[in-house]
């Protein structure tokens, strides 16, 4: 009989770090198969060559790095996949395919996605940035011409705030909740398909894949602001305050990147407090760029808070327990936002 | 999975229901010279002498303590050899022939009620030293420097707590055991003055609740001895989780229950507390889990000090499959893994847990914050392992890992299968330079 020396505790916990991305992957299958659906030619051309680029990317880092093919280990392969699968579902339908620009613009955002946002910081586990975020983000800043002349009018920019109209408007466009609700609208390839976003959400939520406590706080920040943005426009003379927020909750991708994109525990912090503020940070960003850029905020806002993650998990001040700068810090963010919110809308 | 942890889960505790069995005692038996706390010591007999069960056969020099070594067996001493440790070290044993006779030495005597109701704090403390009375939950401390403290003590909590998986001893031990638990409660009671002494248990086991409410009702009515219901966690059993829930105070880091007025001992220690003071009685055999995943028929014994380990595994039905086998000393939780069965149970061993060694692969922190989410006190595990691997002690020390208990809840939470309390541990070193 062989016998083991080894340190406390003998005894581990019934998961794994594969199971956690595969639940990922699970949770990501509705929103795939709704948009392979809707738009079968697109996911055709778009899909597999995201996935392709990613798991190379992730392949050729490994090799460099641990120079030994073995260490290009199941989990490797699964997060790649994570970051190609959910980057793809934030691509426009339309990217030029008809030239062949489409193929290279989709291969060049996965790629710099995942080197620049996760393998240059030493790979799974080790990124600062959201990978898939930003690849999107990059596809739009990049080449976010070519998708101006798709079919579909309203790619990247949020339907509420697109074709020019500035975010100060106080008439949103007149498009019904439930066509927004059920994705009948123009979009990314799977952001707006909220039925298949909700599933993926309560099975993430079941399996304990991603902390409740960021979503709440990012979904909850978002729409208390919109709630306080609406209520002035409609005391100017402007949409009903609830069809308003729920029209900036369903339009974009609000949804799908608090599901899948904010709760990515490598990009954020640890402890309670940090995780909260991280997400009410997020979400502040969201609707001040929502509302003042005229541009979607959501890939913006989750990079900007990847960089804040760090700093709320500084040493000196970090605590799992709620402290009084938390406090602090919390009181001042609402009242930067709410400012930032109102004035510019009231004086207007 | 993000999620905090807090019961240790796919293990039945059932062994309290069953008696436990008397282990046969061995033809020789193994007595620690030297232990984890006392690196020197003196033996005051020679090969081929004979010994008395309860005779002092030596002396162990501690840090700031003498501790008398007893012998648990009746027989021959035969020579002195090397065996593992509880502390996981290979220490000297004396090897004693048993003669099955179980001659008590005749410093064992019992005392009248009279006499015991008549000593002061200060001659019990003497007589504890001299039984050499340890905490026998698993820490092994003096008893006798534990009481000595100058606060005064409004609280007695006596801890049958045992929330590690695969412990059951405890349990067992309160239903057998409660007139010495009793009785040791009262001689603390004495002692300090205090007349609130509450024994904690597990709500999950209403029957020793039970028992041991009949037990107060029968004997001791109005003497101010309560049963405290537990919650079931882990770590429960830790003194900061038991006193905040026995009695709502919250202790802050690095302080003692003492602090707070409160006394707290095991229940098995306070059994030996009573052996001492009527009887004059050391430790000579005490109650053992054999539990795990890796044995046959796990059950509790009544082991003699000194029986060797590989006894205990027969006696349990031998190994449970072919896999490599972790052998640990205490709970699978924050107990030693010894390096093989070469081991001798002494008296500060509450169980031997054999388990099947653990396949979780090691893979890369995602930062899933379940070791933050579950750590009892508070502390972030997986900060301290970043300012470990950048050797950064500036940082190692804001994060406060002095604090830590190593429970083990943030190796057993962590979904990549990380041995983090590995990191707490150098980073207490590296916080202590």
């Amino acid at each position: 009989m062989q016998f083991v020396k080894e340190t406390s505790p003998h005894i581990r916990r019934k998961d794994s770090l594969m199971w956690m991305l595969l639940n990922v992957i699970i949770a990501l299958l509705p929103v795939v198969i709704w948009a392979a659906v809707a738009y079968p030619m697109p996911m055709l051309r778009i899909y597999p060559l995201a996935l392709v680029t990613c798991v190379l990317c992730e392949f050729i880092f490994i090799l460099i790095t641990k120079k030994s093919v073995k260490e290009f280990k199941i989990e490797n392969i699964l997060s790649a996949l994570i970051t190609g699968m959910i980057y793809a579902l934030c691509l426009p339908t339309e990217l030029g395919f008809a030239s062949g620009t489409g193929y290279f613009v989709v291969v060049a955002g996965a790629a710099i996605g995942i080197i620049l946002g996760k393998l240059v910081f030493g790979g799974l586990g080790n990124n600062i940035f959201n990978p898939a975020a930003l690849g999107m983000i990059v596809v739009r800043l990049f080449w976010g011409g070519i998708s101006g002349n798709s079919a579909d009018p309203s790619i990247f920019v949020d339907p509420s705030i697109s074709a020019g109209a500035t975010s100060l408007q106080t008439a949103l466009p007149a498009t019904n909740l439930l066509d927004l609700f059920l994705g009948r609208v123009p979009g990314a390839l799977g952001e707006t398909f909220h039925i298949a976003i909700l599933v993926g959400m309560v099975y993430l939520l079941i399996t304990k894949t991603i902390d409740w406590k960021v979503l709440v706080s990012y979904l909850g920040s978002f729409i208390v602001l919109t709630l306080v943005a609406g209520l002035i426009l409609q005391i100017k003379g402007g949409d009903n305050v609830c069809y308003y927020a729920l029209y900036q909750l369903l339009s974009g991708g609000v949804l799908f990147g608090a599901v899948y994109m904010i709760t990515d525990p490598v990009t954020g912090p640890v402890g309670d407090p940090a995780r909260v503020l991280f997400g009410a940070f997020a979400g502040v960003i969201t609707v001040i760029i929502r509302l003042f850029a005229g541009t979607e905020g959501v890939g913006f806002s989750i990079l900007f808070a990847n960089m804040i993650a760090p700093a709320l998990n500084y040493p000196q001040w970090s605590s799992s327990r709620w402290k009084k700068w938390h406090y602090i810090a919390g009181g001042a963010l609402a009242g930067v936002a709410l400012l930032a919110v109102i004035l510019p809308l009231a004086l207007k | 999975m993000i999620a905090k942890t807090t019961k240790i889960g796919g293990v039945d505790n059932l062994l309290s229901k069953r008696p436990a069995i008397p282990a046969p005692i061995p033809d020789y038996v193994y007595i620690a010279v030297e232990n984890g706390r006392c690196a020197k010591a003196d033996i005051y007999v020679k090969e081929g002498d004979h010994v008395n069960l309860g005779q002092m056969i030596g002396m162990r020099h501690g840090p700031f303590f003498d501790q008398p070594i007893h012998s648990s067996v009746s027989g021959t001493m035969v020579k002195v050899e090397k065996h593992y440790h509880r502390c996981g070290k290979l220490v000297n044993f004396m090897k004693i022939e048993n003669d099955r006779l179980d001659t008590l030495d005749p410093s064992i005597k019992d005392r009248t009620p009279e006499e015991v109701a008549a000593m002061t704090k200060e001659e019990m403390i003497k007589i504890i030293e001299n039984c050499a009375c340890v905490g026998l939950g698993g820490s092994g401390f003096p008893t006798h420097v534990k009481l000595q403290t100058k606060e005064k003590i409004n609280y007695i909590l006596i801890n049958g707590i045992e929330c590690e998986p695969y412990l059951d001893t405890d349990q067992r031990f309160m239903l057998d055991k409660t007139k010495e638990i009793f009785g040791g409660t009262k001689l603390l009671m004495q002692m300090f003055n205090c007349n609130d002494a509450r024994i904690c248990v597990k709500e999950t086991h209403p029957e020793i609740i039970k028992h041991l409410n009949d037990m107060i009702e029968k004997y001791y009515p109005n003497e101010g001895i309560v049963v405290s219901p537990m919650k079931n966690f882990y770590p429960q059993g830790w003194e900061v989780a038991m006193v905040k829930t026995a009695l709502g105070i919250k202790m802050a880091p690095g302080k003692i229950p003492p602090a707070y007025g409160i006394m707290n001992v095991n229940v098995t220690t306070a059994a030996q507390i009573y052996d001492a003071i009527w009887h004059n009685m050391p430790v000579y055999e005490r109650y053992m889990s054999v539990n795990g995943d890796g044995i046959n028929a796990p059950s509790n014994f009544v082991v003699r000090v000194g029986t060797p380990v590989i006894n205990l595994v027969h006696l349990a039905g031998g190994y449970k499959g072919d896999e490599k086998k972790v052998l640990i000393f205490g709970g699978p939780m924050m107990g030693t893994a010894l390096p093989n069965e070469d081991c001798i149970a002494t008296k500060t061993v509450t169980s031997l847990i054999v388990m099947n060694e653990s396949t979780k692969p090691e893979a890369a922190c995602i930062r899933c914050g379940s070791c933050v989410l579950s750590c009892p006190q508070g502390l972030q595990p997986v900060l301290i392992m970043e300012a470990v691997k950048s050797a950064n002690r500036e940082r190692v020390k804001m994060l406060t890992p002095l604090n830590c208990m190593e429970c083990g809840l943030c190796t057993y939470s962590c979904t990549s299968g990380i041995r983090v309390t590995d990191y707490v541990r150098r980073a207490k070193l590296l916080a202590k330079l």
